[in-house]
């Protein structure tokens, strides 16, 4: 690491980048507050404008950083914990491809994929990637090269074959953390297994981190990722209030940094702030959804190209998305996060991912959030290029319906690839749903 | 020699009093099934079943083995069916065993087998507790409680089995017989017993095959209907080996360990390089190109069925990897059938003719 590298990523992440999406972020708090408020939708929370701020000095960060820091890409769902402590840079392709997509350019980024050779039924966020490499553009400006790759299929298997891929392409060397999916409880195996493997990838990662793990470091960064998932946890439950303050969607954009920047100080000051807001909301009686007449859970991926027309066409019919069992994927890990034993506690919540667990377990859960959050319906998203997830959502609407009395939608779609999403179609359905709900 | 049809196989392991499991692809302890008295039986698809009610419970775009497989074990033609085992080869069979334990009320228990993506010392591990689970499990469901020499003996069994096997697939060029009759009996081992299956390999003639035309080698995941070979041969063509997941890819390596588990355990991570299991790729190029090398192919067609996607993912690398040695490569997506559409038949055709 050269003292030129560093001056030049200290000169432009921190003391050109930082004043300057400072004033970027003002400028949006202001238009927010300047928006229209007659409108189905109450304006974006305000933090919606700092997540953009902290979301976007880390792209900044990322641009200047190899030669700096060591880089590791890491899935979503993976392990970051021992990353952190040994101070790697992160960076999440799938939180990448999600803003592609929502910025519109997954369906270009998976044509140039497929005119590649990859298939269009593979997941639109790994062609999203794809794309993107090959065109070698990207919305954050440049992507660091990873020393490291560390992928989890806890969320899919799919990750597997994608980072791979990857790594084969950037000549990186790819860790896998296996997590078997339980189709029950966990037995004492799998969790040894996962375990064993976490303690595989500290030699790994110190190699190529160029120091040794401290362990403090390790209970430190576990610590502060509990306490950001236990607050994303938090904010997630404010939709139990009627009307609820915010929405799946506003869940979905606020995400980012619980999936890629929990262990940092600065993510929990952030949620914090979100929370503070929220419950503001709460103390004036605003609500997310000005005339809230239907209260809904979201399962499965966003439609990510098409987010803020779904939340205004869904509030348009007094339909407000309380809760999203997508979003919840990184507030439960924090119930099995340990800071006095981090590699154990890691085991437990990296096995224990909702996306890991049965089409049962998914159901369960999907009826404790109907009573919890007192929901009127569920909205399950048949995601066509996640299979993983949409597999066992036929079985799921049926038995809510015959259980709990409540209505199911399944609308098709694609979480990235914009060719799938049939408006007049969607239109219909969701229209026809309101209807069902009462 | 006529290979027995799975149902009189099916009908006499019942009257020996074996219980029949029924097997998803692909990767699975056959002796310890057996060991339990559990008689296995692979379903790959079946091709002749109809998808439709499948998709009851799966989205059309899940793939024609798990909606026909589904659709099979609830029809009364899977009555003779005691138990299920559902290998987690990829998410669509993983979401098939979720959707049948969860959903799907049936009179059988399903049993779930999680293959480990690796092959470092704690997959090893892993693997060897993770058949003992299933051990424990066949074991409520049987009643019975086979000893170390029991399962040790079954292991041996099936090695030898897997010994003929491997070496079939890897000498193609050493049994005279048509594509067809070869690789059909081949797949004889998805419901043979070792035995038997050793007495249809060793019945097949021996001696130099002429295998005159371009030298094709077959990949994906099943090659349905076995039909497709004659055309293959009609064309001109043969198949001098293949990289399939029902014939090559299961290539096991025999154990030494006296620990029946430990064995085992090492027979289940011995598979040549393997998408479903997560071979580097790197790795898993090599050893395709050596194989192309040594069996001197010209052609290589993968043949996949609809929605794999772990076979999706590499292919766009292997096909440069592969084209970059003079090897042509043709990919074909098919639905499982019990005829190969004149549109497939065409194009093989046409990938023939360009290597003649």
């Amino acid at each position: 690491m050269n003292l030129g590298n560093r001056l030049h990523y200290f000169l432009t992440a921190n003391l050109a980048g930082r004043p300057m999406l400072r004033l970027q972020r003002k400028r949006q708090e202001r238009r927010y507050a300047d928006m229209d408020r007659t409108g189905d939708l109450y304006p974006p929370l305000m933090a919606t404008a700092r997540m953009a701020e902290l979301l976007s000095h880390q792209y900044l960060k990322g641009r200047y950083v190899n030669g700096v820091r060591k880089v590791a890409w890491h899935s979503s769902g993976a392990p970051i914990e021992i990353l952190q402590a040994l101070g790697f840079f992160l960076y999440t392709p799938d939180n990448h491809a999600a803003l592609c997509g929502a910025r519109k350019m997954g369906t270009a980024f998976s044509e140039i994929a497929e005119s590649r050779g990859y298939s269009r039924d593979i997941c639109s966020y790994a062609r999203t990637d794809f794309g993107s490499y090959f065109a070698q553009r990207t919305p954050v400006g440049r992507i660091p090269r990873p020393d490291l790759i560390v992928v989890s299929n806890n969320i899919c298997q799919t990750v597997l074959h994608w980072y791979q891929a990857m790594g084969t392409y950037l000549n990186a060397p790819v860790f896998l953390v296996d997590t078997p999916f339980l189709y029950d409880e966990a037995e004492p195996h799998q969790i040894a297994y996962v375990k064993d493997q976490l303690e595989e990838l500290i030699p790994v990662a110190e190699t190529i981190a160029g120091r040794k793990l401290s362990y403090q470091r390790l209970q430190e960064v576990t610590r502060n990722g509990k306490r950001c998932s236990d607050l994303w946890l938090e904010i997630l439950y404010r939709a139990r209030h009627r009307p609820t303050p915010i929405t799946g969607f506003d869940a979905f954009i606020l995400m980012g940094p619980v999936v890629a920047m929990r262990g940092e100080p600065a993510s929990i000051t952030f949620y914090q702030q979100v929370l503070r807001e929220i419950d503001q909301r709460i103390a004036q009686g605003i609500g997310a959804v000005k005339n809230e007449k239907h209260r809904i859970l979201w399962d499965n991926l966003p439609i990510w190209y098409n987010l803020s027309w779904m939340s205004k066409k869904l509030a348009s019919l007094g339909i407000a998305v309380a809760i999203s069992n997508y979003t919840y994927q990184w507030a439960e890990p924090a119930m099995h996060m340990d800071p006095d034993r981090p590699i154990e506690g890691a085991a437990r919540a990296y096995l224990h991912a909702i996306l890991n667990r049965s089409s049962g377990y998914k159901l369960r859960h999907m009826r404790q959030m109907i009573t919890d959050f007192d929901l009127d319906g569920v909205l399950l998203h048949s995601d066509r290029s996640c299979k993983p997830y949409s597999l066992g959502q036929i079985d799921q609407g049926a038995a809510l319906l015959q259980e709990m009395g409540v209505p199911s939608l399944i609308l098709e779609a694609d979480h990235n690839d914009a060719r799938i999403f049939s408006e007049e179609q969607v239109v219909n359905r969701i229209h026809a749903f309101a209807e069902m709900m009462g | 020699m006529k290979i027995p049809d799975r149902k009189t196989v099916i009908d006499d392991a019942i009257a020996s009093g074996y219980r029949i499991g029924a097997v998803l692809p692909f990767h699975y302890p056959r002796a310890l099934l057996r060991a339990y008295d559990i008689y296995p039986v692979e379903l790959w698809g079946p091709p002749r079943v109809d998808a439709m009610d499948g998709r009851q419970h799966f989205p059309e775009y899940t793939c024609q083995i798990v909606l026909k497989a589904t659709r099979f074990l609830l029809s009364p033609q899977a009555d003779s069916v005691s138990c299920m085992l559902i290998p987690h080869t990829c998410d669509s069979l993983q979401g098939m065993a979720s959707v049948i334990k969860d959903f799907i009320p049936m009179d059988k228990p399903v049993f779930t087998l999680y293959h480990p993506r690796g092959r470092r010392k704690s997959d090893l591990t892993y693997i060897e507790q993770e058949l003992r689970s299933l051990g424990r499990k066949l074991e409520a469901f049987t009643g019975k409680s086979p000893d170390d020499k029991r399962l040790l003996a079954e292991i041996e069994r099936e090695e030898a089995a897997n010994t003929v096997f491997g070496h079939m697939c890897q000498h193609r060029d050493q049994y005279s017989v048509s594509d067809k009759r070869f690789y059909t009996c081949l797949r004889s081992r998805e419901y043979l017993s070792p035995e038997q299956f050793i007495e249809q390999a060793q019945g097949l003639p021996r001696g130099r095959a002429e295998l005159a035309g371009p030298r094709l080698m077959l990949s994906g995941i099943v090659p349905e209907p076995l039909d497709l070979f004659d055309h293959i041969n009609g064309f001109g063509a043969h198949v001098v080996t293949d990289d399939l997941a029902c014939y090559s890819r299961r290539i096991y390596q025999g154990g030494d360990a006296s620990d029946p588990y430990q064995r085992l355990a090492r027979i289940m991570i011995s598979m040549p390089p393997d998408p479903t299991v997560s071979t580097p790729y790197s790795e898993r190029f090599t050893y395709l190109t050596d194989r192309i090398r040594q069996n001197r192919v010209q052609g290589i067609i993968v043949y996949n069925p609809k929605f794999c996607e772990p076979e999706l993912f590499y292919l766009p690398m292997l096909e440069d990897a592969v084209r970059a040695m003079g090897c042509s490569f043709l990919f074909i997506e098919h639905e499982l059938s019990s005829d190969v559409p004149q549109q497939i038949l065409n194009r093989i055709n046409a990938f023939v003719e360009t290597l003649t």
